[in-house]
Order: C-alpha cells, then sequence, then structure tokens
C-alpha cells in the first residue's frame, strides 16, 4: 500500500489495435507498473479469445486476465452448445457487459478497459472496439489504443496507419515503435481471404436493432400461456392392457428405433495419421450431425435430430456440472449431511 | 417411454493414450472401435466398402476420400456440400476439434 493509503496493485499499461488488410493486428507493451515502479516485464495482454478474436487488456492486472478468462471461456461454451460460434458484434456486447459489472471495483481504481478485435467472417473484415469503464462499447474504423500510454501509442499508429495495410516488414517494425515492447500478432490464425474496407453502412446493426424493438409487440412475453391447463374432458374408463410377451416388448422397440435409424443417412469416422476424421453425408448446413463435446472429444449422431442433439447437449454440459459440483462437495460438505439429518427427523414424527 | 432412435459416436483423440472411437446403439450398447466406424443407414455395406480400405497410413485427404467414396457408393457420388466434415486433430491446439468448410473440403476431395 503506497503512502496516500492507495492500492498499488499491477497495472497493465498500453495496448493498440489496428485493421489491415487480412484483418487485425493487437499488440502490447509487456510492462506492468505499480505506483511508479515496474513490476512485470513479461506481461501478456494480448489474449486469444477464440479462433477469430483477440482481447487486449489495460487496467489493474488481476481483474483483467480474470475477465478475460471469463470470456474466453463463455465464448467457447456458446460455442460448443449452440454449434455455431457467437458474432463478433455478439461477442464484444458480451464483453461489454463484462466490463459494465466490473464498475463497482472500477469506482474503487480496479479499473479494467479492454480492446476487443477480431475478423469479421460475415463482412470479411476486421473489426475492433474500444471500452470505457462503465462498459460502453465503441467500434473504431482503423486503429484504437488503450491504457496509460494510449496518448502517444495512439498517435504514433495513426501517423503510420494508412488504408488496407499489408503486413510488410515496415509496418511489423511500426507497432512495437508504437508500444514500445515487442510484437505480438493474433493475424496468423485467421483466416487470409482478402479484406474488403468497411462500408459507409457500418451502423445497420442498430437499424435493425431499432426495426425489432419496433415489432415486438407490446402485450404478453412469447410462450406466456393465457389461461390455466386444458380440460381433460371427463374420466377416461380404465381398460387392462393386452398380455404381451417381454421378449416382444424389446423386439418391437429394437424395430422401431433399428428402422429409424436405418432410414437416415450414414456417418463415417476414420483414423488418420494426426487424429480422427468424421464425415457425414448431411445437406444440411445448419443442423449438425458432428460436434464438439471437450478439447479432445467429438461427438456424432445418426437418427432423430432432436434426440442425439439432447445427448449432445447433456455431453457439453456434463463436464461443467461435474466441475462445480465437486467444487460444492469440497465447500459444503460439513452442511450438507447436518441439514438431511435435521429434515429427516423433523419429518419422521408425522410417520 | 419410446425407445431413443439415434445412434452415436464418442471420438476422442488421445495426448499419450492411442484414440478411442465409441459407437453406441439405441439400446445403450457400447462398442469399442479400432480403426474406423459406420453409423446409421446402410452401415453393413459402408462397412465393407472401409474394410478393403487401408486406413492405418492415411492422411487426412486420404482419410476424407476414403470415408467419402465409402459413403457414396459405386453408383453415386457426393460433393462437398453433401457432407459435413469435421476432424479430432492432435495438431490443432488444445481444442482439437475443427469443422472443414466445404471449400475445404472440396479441394481434399479432389486432390
Amino acid at each position: 500500500v503506497a503512502a496516500g493509503g492507495k492500492l498499488d496493485v499491477p497495472h497493465a499499461t498500453t495496448c493498440v489495435a489496428l485493421r489491415y488488410a487480412d484483418g487485425v493486428v493487437m499488440a502490447g507493451d509487456r510492462r506492468a507498473t505499480s505506483g511508479n515502479l515496474i513490476s512485470h516485464r513479461t506481461m501478456e495482454k494480448v489474449v486469444q479469445a477464440d479462433r477469430h478474436s483477440g482481447v487486449a487488456i489495460a487496467g489493474a492486472a488481476g481483474p483483467a486476465v480474470e475477465m478475460i478468462k471469463l470470456f474466453a471461456l463463455q465464448l467457447e461454451h456458446y460455442e460448443k452448445v449452440e454449434g455455431n460460434s457467437l458474432s463478433l458484434e455478439g461477442k464484444a456486447n458480451q464483453l461489454s457487459m463484462m466490463v459494465r459489472n466490473n464498475l463497482p471495483a472500477a469506482m474503487q481504481g480496479m479499473v479494467v478497459v479492454p480492446l476487443f478485435a477480431g475478423y469479421d467472417l460475415l463482412r470479411g473484415t476486421g473489426r475492433l472496439w474500444s471500452y470505457d469503464v462503465t462498459g460502453g462499447r465503441y467500434e473504431e474504423y482503423d486503429h484504437a489504443a488503450t491504457g496509460s500510454g494510449s496518448l502517444h501509442a495512439g498517435t504514433v499508429v495513426k501517423v503510420g496507419w494508412r488504408d488496407a495495410l499489408r503486413p510488410r516488414r515496415g509496418d511489423r517494425a511500426r507497432l512495437p515503435l508504437a508500444v514500445g515492447g515487442r510484437r505480438r500478432r493474433l493475424g496468423h490464425r485467421w483466416p487470409r481471404s482478402a479484406a474488403r474496407h468497411l462500408s459507409g453502412g457500418g451502423h445497420d446493426h442498430r437499424r435493425r436493432l431499432a426495426a425489432a424493438r419496433r415489432r415486438r409487440p407490446g402485450g404478453a412475453l412469447p410462450g406466456h400461456r393465457r389461461g390455466g391447463p386444458r380440460g381433460t374432458g371427463g374420466a377416461q374408463p380404465m381398460s387392462m392392457p393386452f398380455y404381451v410377451a417381454p421378449e416382444q416388448v424389446m423386439k418391437d422397440r429394437a424395430d422401431y428405433a433399428r428402422k429409424g435409424i436405418a432410414r437416415g443417412r450414414a456417418l463415417v469416422a476414420v483414423r488418420y495419421d494426426d487424429g480422427i476424421a468424421l464425415v457425414a453425408e448431411n445437406p444440411s448446413n445448419t443442423l449438425r450431425k458432428i460436434s464438439e463435446i471437450y478439447d479432445r472429444i467429438a461427438f456424432a449422431g445418426v437418427g432423430k435430430y432432436n434426440e442425439f442433439d439432447q445427448l449432445r447437449v447433456a455431453g457439453v454440459r456434463a463436464p461443467t456440472s461435474r466441475a462445480s459440483s465437486t467444487r460444492a462437495t469440497t465447500s459444503t460438505r460439513a452442511a450438507w449431511p447436518t441439514s438431511t439429518r435435521r429434515s429427516s427427523a423433523r419429518s419422521s414424527p408425522t410417520r | 417411454m419410446k425407445p431413443m432412435e439415434v445412434e452415436i459416436l464418442v471420438a476422442e483423440v488421445g495426448a499419450r493414450q492411442p484414440d478411442q472411437l465409441f459407437h453406441i446403439l439405441y439400446d445403450g450398447t457400447v462398442m469399442d472401435e479400432k480403426q474406423y466406424s459406420v453409423l446409421g443407414g446402410d452401415a453393413e455395406a459402408i462397412n465393407g466398402r472401409l474394410a478393403d480400405v487401408d486406413v492405418a497410413s492415411l492422411a487426412l485427404g486420404g482419410a476424407v476420400r476414403a470415408a467419402t467414396t465409402a459413403l457414396s457408393g459405386p453408383d453415386r457420388s457426393l460433393a462437398a456440400d453433401d457432407l459435413e466434415v469435421a476432424v479430432l486433430s492432435r495438431s490443432n491446439g488444445r481444442r482439437c476439434f475443427r469443422r472443414l468448410s466445404d471449400d475445404e473440403v472440396a479441394g481434399l476431395l479432389a486432390s
């Protein structure tokens, strides 16, 4: 704690991001400071959030690193459960919410202000966003800088920036110059298709949002049912089912299932020298038969889509729920047995 | 209760241990398969076609082509947009799963 009673937590200092012909480059210096001292020289401030996006952080290092780890995890989980990743704009919104949730900590000095950048697969261009402490999200078209040195770094980038930059030697050298550190580039992971320039209609999402809001009826929420449950229309006479041998029941069920599966198109998994290839005959682009369950595990299903999709989602959630339940048992081990004993003691006299 | 009309495959690429392919049937039967696995309609015929291929030493392109010809059979051919292809690749970093785009599949089928 410094003399003034203020916490001297490590602060990540400066990051810049700029758009070039094939995507976005993000860079940060490797330095963290505590007050006027250097506390760390090998910080990693530019972090890959998922395959097509990255975050660069400035501000209190502890909450910032935690925030982007959680952010990356949320993107990954969404992608696995939904079978599709969020749009780049959706990711930017998600990060905006996380920055806003940090506002109470920011009021006490733990400010986190990230930059978010990525390659927009829908538009075929790199895009970047800067943030403020309240979660404000501002799309920058060409370049952005954040952190204590952002004024100078931003100026250097602004002077050197040209439209549709190509990653040549000179441009690469300019970045470390701006932030005074070593360059870390995310671009090599991004598709190398030719980028288009951002068109003038860059804010069409706002228009779409406004249109959606206008369309929404003022009345009940979708899925909200009015009235009570439907009547059953009088008592049904009870009937005895015919006797069917259990073997016959099992055989019928097996035939039923087998017929359903045999009607569907086939799927093949083949091992190859670097892993496993999964190939399905599937003309649909949205109803997936093959998907990701965990880091090294894939899932594939044939037959009724809704049924194997339920199994898939259960598979994605299983590791998460197991992790949280083991965490719960370690923290509430003392509380659990006593509470069950108490409830059983209370219920026994009435029995 | 209605029986599930599904057949699923759970595949894992090993970091140190060998790869695993578990083929699970509608009644819960689990089959541990070694080199390849076929699910769905016409599985016996496809299995027969794959049995002729030496899948032990294939590269990605070869594996996708072998799988596609086995799926299509001798009478028809499947193009990239009829297929859904994904890989679990050891060289893909932490998350081994990757979906191949139609362009990539077309490239692999053509090569």
